[in-house]
């Protein structure tokens, strides 16, 4: 049991088709622009701005309609303009799927209370899971920056699906972690498939597939974890704690990392570019 | 594939400063990181003098291309940023170096400061933000 995007809970009910999925998707991204897309089309901002203001939500974890009024390139009229534009038109994944005929409004309405039942069952379980353990803070502040920093570092949402034991990990062949030593030693790391693993590179480098080998894959989801890791220490650790950081690990299997479990957490991440688990420890 | 880049001397600038692209030495042992700050930087307007994927390398190739600026990370394996930045710093006290890292710890930073170093940027790189830096730097 785990929390899972509808489409993803449709696909693996046989509701809808991967390839309805992607369609669906794709559909859905068109429809729900980024304020920046908005911004662009209706004229407000040239491209050139929006990527400006982009490359500073990565480096700042802010939002976008707040960067671009400090950079003095939208007015607050403007911005809040934008932002009910945005939500006017917002298409729910549902309701895409009704547009496209895939599904009709009788079985939408069963699938979504099911859906419901699931991921509050499942978000119960991980919630439980985490809350009694000795790194729920850690975990609970990871989780939430992973869902923060991945639309605007790798353009995709993420969200915490549930959690997984040392001997679940078999199947997720890359791991990248990052260690610090000190007053309070702690590390992060993820794992995932090579799919997985070279669609967060690309995104992160901005390029395509055919120009990321196998190594840079690796090199690229040790990267995204060295930035993780840094968000995660400016935010959970105090200004003046006394700590030693280490390059990225791109050997450790995540099995290892999280084979004492009062130490360490494996939890289960879905997102846009496949799912990976997001491993706590110290 | 990219191969890495730069991987010794690209450029001879002799050192000397406000060229029209004022060359810079790139420093992280993260293959992907140089790419993108490579990317960046010479969008920026900057030019990529070499590549170091450690201190050990950053020190030899300050001193065969004599870069403009340094950028260089602060975590890395076999030789540390802090201890490359002694080692530039003592060969050419005018060295300009400029810290980069997602992980410095407030003190890692000021003592780097303190020793020399020009500014310090944080990771993800913002690519205004970097240009901003490293001119305030040249200046």
């Amino acid at each position: 049991m785990a929390v899972k995007f509808l489409g993803q809970f449709l696909m693996e009910r046989g509701v809808i088709t991967p390839q309805q999925l992607l369609a669906a998707i794709e559909a859905q991204r068109a429809s729900n622009p980024l304020l920046g897309e908005l911004a662009v089309r209706q004229g407000l901002l040239t491209e050139a701005q929006a990527r400006r203001i982009n490359d500073r939500q990565r480096a700042d974890d802010r939002r976008f309609g707040d960067i671009a009024l400090e950079m003095g390139l939208l007015e607050p009229a403007q911005v809040a303009a934008l932002l009910i534009a945005q939500k006017a038109g917002r298409k729910l994944f549902g309701e895409v799927l009704l547009e496209q005929g895939v599904i009709d409004l009788g079985r939408l309405e069963s699938e979504l209370a099911a859906h419901r039942a699931d991921q509050d069952a499942a978000q119960y379980a991980l919630e439980v899971g985490v809350a009694d353990h000795a790194l729920a803070e850690l975990a609970n502040g990871a989780i939430a920056l992973s869902g923060r920093l991945f639309p605007r570092m790798l353009d995709s949402q993420c969200q915490a699906a549930g959690l997984l034991g040392a001997d679940d990990l078999a199947v997720w062949p890359h791991t990248a972690h990052v260690r610090i030593d000190g007053e309070q030693p702690m590390f992060i790391g993820m794992a995932c498939g090579p799919e997985t693993m070279l669609a967060m590179t690309c995104a992160f480098l901005k390029i395509a597939p055919e120009r990321c080998d196998d190594a840079l894959a690796l090199d690229g989801l040790g990267e995204i974890v060295n930035v993780l890791m840094g968000y995660v220490v400016r935010n959970v650790l105090p200004d003046d704690v006394q700590y030693r950081a280490f390059p990225p690990d791109l050997a450790t299997p995540a099995a290892e990392l999280v084979a004492d479990r009062d130490r360490s957490l494996a939890l289960l991440m879905n997102s846009q570019l496949g799912p990976f688990v997001l491993l706590v420890g110290d | 594939m990219d191969e890495d880049r730069f991987r010794g001397p690209m450029s001879d600038t002799g050192g000397h400063p406000m060229t029209a692209r004022p060359t810079v030495l790139l420093c992280d042992d993260s293959r992907a990181l140089r790419m993108l700050a490579a990317t960046q930087l010479e969008e920026s307007g900057f030019q990529v003098a070499g590549e170091a994927r450690n201190g050990l390398e950053a020190s030899e190739l300050y001193a065969t291309l004599k870069p403009d600026l340094v950028l260089l990370d602060l975590v890395m394996p076999e030789c540390d940023g802090r201890r490359a930045l002694a080692t530039i710093l003592q060969s050419d006290p005018n060295a300009r170096v400029v810290i980069l890292s997602s992980l410095g710890a407030q003190n890692d930073i000021e003592e780097c400061l303190r020793m020399g170093a020009r500014s310090y940027l944080q990771k993800p790189i913002d690519p205004e933000a970097m240009e901003r830096v490293l001119r305030d730097a040249l200046a």
